[in-house]
């Protein structure tokens, strides 16, 4: 059960509190993956995208993550009044009304939509739609509060920007898009987990059924593990469409190999169990700040192997 | 309703009054949202300009543009064996249509 939640403070929202709402650090990582999957899309097909056009669609999903980011504020602010990490929140704090969150997030949501139409084609502005319906509707108002696998499903809304990025510039999602979608996708349990074996306590209070709520620190941390491990394997295989190149292949590689072995680390400790030690919580909170490090480089090497010319395919695979 | 209310005012809630920091708060708010509109408006410009730009208004066959001029891209191609001087109309044939003098017919009526 929750706790009856204390009555916001009155104050008067600053821009900062209106650009927080947008939840920019989330924003950055999707621009990012999007704007890999639209390089990938030119290098691979060799179709090109006006630059103004390309760069308009990016501002578009940015916008898009934004409108999702308040909807989801807008739904999720009673518990985020609960929890002390997400107490400073602008709608928490008293900074922003409810009411003007919501009433921002639909509006940039159409906006967004209208402007990746505009700039690309429908099916772009459609899957922008979809994910941005996905993160608000789907993860934030269904999944969260009803099934401990709520990040799992709920990932897939966040896989969605390489898709988008790569339909924006062909007008159509080829495998090797929805191969940058499942890099995304397995990449989001390990990295959520991380983060919730160390504020599961947190999540309790606020009655979200998170994994370690539900089934407990170790079940948890053996999940990490497996899903690390079909990441490793879904990350492998851009070398087998020719997506990859060798650049891709050591970069990838390597990251893999640490990211196993944080995973491992981190399932053969006790983090998340009552009583841890510091040592332990610290394993887990290493592996949270790397998984972040690891999709980017991944995506990284997407754009630099593909936008700077250096995409060398293996031959023979 | 008490003497010194006016009509209706116990009916329509007050405007909030803002103190000097709310207002100045208020203005902020309205400056961004005039910016970010602004905003807008220039990026749908920019992209319609572009796609205008980029677009051949003659294979689009604009409502305005009902007669065109314009030669087709390619000639229908020809069935096999069809030299092109055997596609061509004949000579006798006026590429102006005939127009044909009406012709009424009157229907009698059936004998009784």
């Amino acid at each position: 059960m929750t706790d009856a939640p204390a009555t916001p403070q009155k104050r008067y929202g600053t821009a900062g509190d209106y650009v927080q709402l947008l939840k920019p650090r989330i924003m950055m990582l999707v621009v990012f993956t999007a704007v890999a999957g639209l390089v990938a899309a030119t290098g691979v097909t060799g179709l090109t995208m006006n630059p103004l056009m390309a760069a308009i669609a990016v501002l578009a999903v940015a916008l898009g993550s934004g409108a999702a980011g308040a909807i989801n504020m807008w739904y999720d602010s009673d518990i985020d009044l609960i929890m002390t990490r997400t107490s400073t929140r602008p709608i928490p704090s008293g900074a922003v009304p409810r009411e003007e969150a919501i009433a921002m997030g639909l509006i940039m949501s159409g906006v967004s939509v209208l402007l990746m139409w505009l700039a690309s084609n429908w099916l772009a502005a459609a899957l922008l739609a979809f994910s941005i319906f996905y993160y608000g509707v789907i993860y934030t108002m269904w999944l969260k509060r009803s099934t401990p696998q709520n990040i799992v499903i709920g990932g897939g809304a966040g896989a969605f920007p390489p898709v988008i990025g790569w339909a924006a510039v062909t007008g159509n999602v080829p495998l090797d898009a929805w191969i940058l979608f499942a890099i995304t996708f397995f990449w989001t349990p390990p990295h959520f987990w991380a983060l919730s074996l160390l504020a599961h306590s947190e999540y309790e209070k606020a009655g979200v059924p998170m994994l370690p709520v539900t089934h407990g620190a170790k079940a948890t941390r053996l999940q990490m593990l497996l899903y690390t491990i079909v990441l490793a394997g879904v990350s492998m295989t851009p070398l087998l469409t020719g997506l990859g190149g060798w650049i891709y292949a050591v970069v990838a590689g390597t990251l893999n190999l640490v990211f196993l072995y944080h995973a491992v680390r981190v399932w053969r400790s006790h983090a998340g169990d009552a009583g841890a030690p510091g040592t332990d919580q610290k394993m887990a909170r290493s592996m949270f700040l790397f998984s972040i490090l690891y999709l980017f480089l991944v995506f990284a090497a997407v754009i630099v192997e593909h936008a700077a010319g250096l995409h060398f395919p293996l031959k023979g695979l | 309703m008490s003497d010194d209310l006016k009509p209706g005012e116990d009916v329509f809630p007050q405007p909030a009054q803002l103190d000097a920091e709310g207002r100045a708060a208020q203005k902020r708010r309205n400056m961004w949202l005039g910016l970010a509109l602004l905003g807008f408006v220039v990026l749908v410009g920019l992209t319609t300009v572009v796609r205008l730009s980029g677009s051949d208004t003659r294979k689009a066959e604009f409502y305005y543009n009902m007669k065109s001029t314009s030669a087709p891209d390619e000639a229908p191609a020809l069935p096999p064996g069809m030299a092109p001087d055997q596609a061509a109309p004949p000579p006798n044939l006026s590429e102006q249509p005939v127009v044909e003098e009406d012709v009424i017919i009157e229907e009698k009526a059936p004998e009784q």
